[in-house]
């Protein structure tokens, strides 16, 4: 649906994106995930040709990309990082606006924008102005303007920073469920979690570069550790943690303040083997946690810094 | 024609401003017009007071002045008696009482001998009067006296002074503005409102679609800038020839006949009509400067009654200052208000005059056109900025 090569802008001296590949199937939703300052929001409105950049190219539905490719627009719904709707007209008056911009037919658009406000469940706030809304329902405004029209590919822009965490699962909810009537969706944000949730498959990207892409479980396991396991141990002397470390599959023991912190490069049996170890030691032990890598760590692995940094 | 629509939607919302704005229009026309309808020499008129004058002195001196005090107000007979006189006044019989003393005089270096008594109801403007009144009396007099005339001479001398009328002629910077039609006056004034009521309205719809994030989603859509544009030009113009018909209509409804039978009623209406246009255009080229509510305000404060003040909206122009009449020339509406000012003292116009219309409606249109290539290159530079 989307093919990106080789694509680069810059500002001045600053290289925003640097030779950028991507590809965006048809039905998935597809995650861009990465910084503050990545490179993301720029790939978006590379995409969306409100940039023009210095090299590559850039095809949507199979045709290049350009300012008047009106026919390619149609079929693309935007939400932006930032709300953009009329304060001077009330919620029905903005989302049946943005619909008109696509939509010719009078009841067609009565009916689509029905449609889109109980989908972001706004109807009781239907005939409010937007700065009677709150930030969530602000949001969710936003995001029906974009996709009132309902169209075959829609871009979302960080739907959900400085949203509380109710409106941020219904609007998490609501993409997936636009998906399953058939939209493809590129989602960007900084917080993995949310990806790691909705994401069919997911482009690391920074320093303008995608560092990686695959599925949660792709990228998962492109990275060495495979389990962590975090438990209350009391007194640990350095010959028990010499032990530890000789379990098979231990890639690194920590311990400090009680806990301690291992990693392990396989997921199968680490915990019972742990767990036979001290209780054959005779060590007492606390709370245990298992926990399988995140996204956070695949970043960690690839680039060396955390992802919210 | 979603774009246009947007348009009139946020037009709507604006409609109890405008009317607020209509309603101090025609408030300040009708009232302006009312008072240059008026008998401008009789705005001033001397009250006269209800007076008592207690002559002790009995003099050439106090009987003059007392005989000349008449003259003003109204003279009321009153015993010398404290508490007769202090009861009258509570009661507001008399207003000023003045007492003469025994030996009251002016001695031949011109001072006063003995000093007058005057009890006055407190805070009365009236009052002030009076003692004007004897205070220029007694002035006259010590004139006279000291100029050689004996005190009956020098008495009776000021009083023929006194009855010696003035006569004052009212100067106008033109004398023709006496006889304007009062729809005449309507047109006066119609840059103010016409200028409010349009960088408002106008003013807040370009800020809500030139906001960036709006500009973006609507540059995402399948819209053409074309497309937007000529609905944007639809909408303004629509806004513009409405607001041209009611403040055409007004005067028609108020003036009727009057208005109908002015050989001059197509220049009357053109001339309006171009002034809306620089309206418009003034609009858009403030459009990309004023991002924030309180900004627009503030913009049409400065361009309203900025300009209503410099270019003889609320002064008519020929009384304007030469130096405020050297900048008012580079502002458009002065060339409304010449324009205006040369119909409304013609009923006929031919030669200069007609020549001077058009000059005046040229000049205002060679404004249009430069406020919106103003505009256009200034809107380019900011996009490519962005």
């Amino acid at each position: 649906m989307i093919h990106i090569e080789n694509l680069v802008k810059r500002y001045g001296d600053l290289v925003a994106l640097d030779h950028l590949n991507l590809d965006v199937k048809e039905g998935e939703i597809f995650g861009l995930l990465g910084p503050n300052g990545s490179g993301k929001t720029t790939a978006i409105n590379c995409i969306l040709a409100l940039l023009k950049y210095d090299k590559g190219t850039i095809t949507v539905f199979g045709k290049p990309m350009k300012t008047t490719s009106y026919d390619i627009k149609k079929n693309i719904g935007i939400v932006m990082q930032e709300v953009a709707v009329f304060d001077q007209m009330t919620v029905r008056e903005n989302i049946d606006y943005f619909c008109g911009l696509y939509v010719t037919d009078k009841e067609k658009r009565r009916e689509l924008v029905d449609e889109a406000i109980d989908f972001v469940g706004l109807n009781d706030y239907e005939k409010k102005r937007p700065k009677k809304l709150s930030g969530g329902l602000l949001r969710r405004l936003n995001i029906a303007c974009g996709i009132v029209h309902k169209p075959k590919l829609i871009i979302l822009d960080e739907p959900t920073v400085a949203v509380d965490p109710q409106s941020r699962n219904r609007i998490l909810e609501g993409i997936v469920e636009l998906n399953k009537k058939g939209s493809t969706i590129i989602y960007t944000s900084h917080y993995m979690e949310e990806v790691e949730q909705i994401c069919t498959r997911i482009a690391i990207i920074d320093h303008g570069q995608v560092l990686a892409t695959g599925t949660t479980e792709e990228l998962k396991n492109m990275i060495k550790p495979k389990e962590k396991i975090t438990i209350q141990a009391i007194a640990l002397d350095e010959s028990n943690l010499a032990e530890i470390e000789r379990i098979p599959h231990t890639i690194d023991v920590e311990y400090e303040d009680q806990v301690l912190k291992l990693r392990f490069e396989s997921a199968e049996h680490n915990l019972i083997r742990l767990l036979n170890y001290l209780k054959d030691s005779n060590i007492a032990f606390g709370r245990v946690f298992s926990e399988r890598p995140t996204l956070n760590d695949v970043f960690l692995e690839i680039t060396g810094t955390e992802l919210r940094d | 024609m979603t774009v246009f629509r947007g348009f009139i939607t946020i037009v709507k919302r604006n409609i109890a401003m405008n009317m607020i704005y209509l309603v101090i229009f025609l408030a300040i026309a009708i009232i302006a017009q009312k008072m240059s309808a008026g008998d401008q020499a009789k705005q001033f008129e001397q009250t006269s007071l209800k007076m008592a004058v207690i002559d002790e002195a009995n003099t050439t001196l106090s009987k003059g002045l007392k005989t000349y005090l008449g003259q003003f107000n109204t003279l009321v007979d009153l015993p010398n008696e404290k508490s007769v006189l202090q009861e009258r006044l509570f009661y507001r019989d008399v207003e000023y009482i003045l007492t003469i003393p025994k030996g009251f005089d002016i001695d031949a270096q011109g001072n006063v001998t003995e000093e007058l008594k005057v009890t006055k109801l407190p805070g009365t403007i009236m009052a002030f009067y009076a003692d004007e009144q004897v205070n220029g009396f007694i002035d006259e007099y010590r004139l006279l006296l000291t100029g050689g005339y004996t005190p009956d001479e020098a008495a009776k001398k000021a009083l023929e002074l006194t009855e010696i009328t003035p006569t004052v002629n009212m100067v106008t910077a033109e004398s023709k503005r006496a006889e304007w039609a009062g729809y005449s006056y309507m047109f006066q004034y119609l840059p103010y409102v016409i200028l409010a009521m349009t960088v408002m309205t106008l003013g807040s719809i370009m800020m809500e679609f030139y906001k960036t994030t709006v500009r973006r989603r609507m540059r995402c859509s399948a819209l053409s800038n074309a497309r937007r544009n000529i609905e944007f030009f639809f909408g303004y113009m629509l806004f513009g020839t409405v607001i041209w018909a009611i403040f055409s209509i007004l005067p028609l409804i108020m003036y009727g006949k009057a208005l109908l039978e002015d050989g001059n009623l197509g220049f009357y209406l053109l001339n309006s009509f171009v002034l809306v246009l620089i309206a418009l255009s003034l609009t858009v080229l403030l459009g990309l400067f004023v991002k924030k509510p309180e900004l627009l305000s503030a913009a049409v404060n400065v361009v309203s009654l900025g300009m209503s003040f410099l270019c003889g909206v609320f002064i008519p122009v020929t009384m304007l200052d030469k130096n405020v009449t050297m900048i008012s020339k580079f502002l458009p509406v002065y060339w409304y208000e010449t324009t205006l000012q040369v119909l409304a003292d013609n009923k006929i116009l031919s030669g200069d005059t007609l020549t001077s219309v058009w000059r005046g409606i040229g000049i205002q249109l060679m404004f249009v056109a430069a406020f919106l290539a103003l505009a256009m290159v200034i809107g380019k530079t900011q996009e490519k900025e962005k």
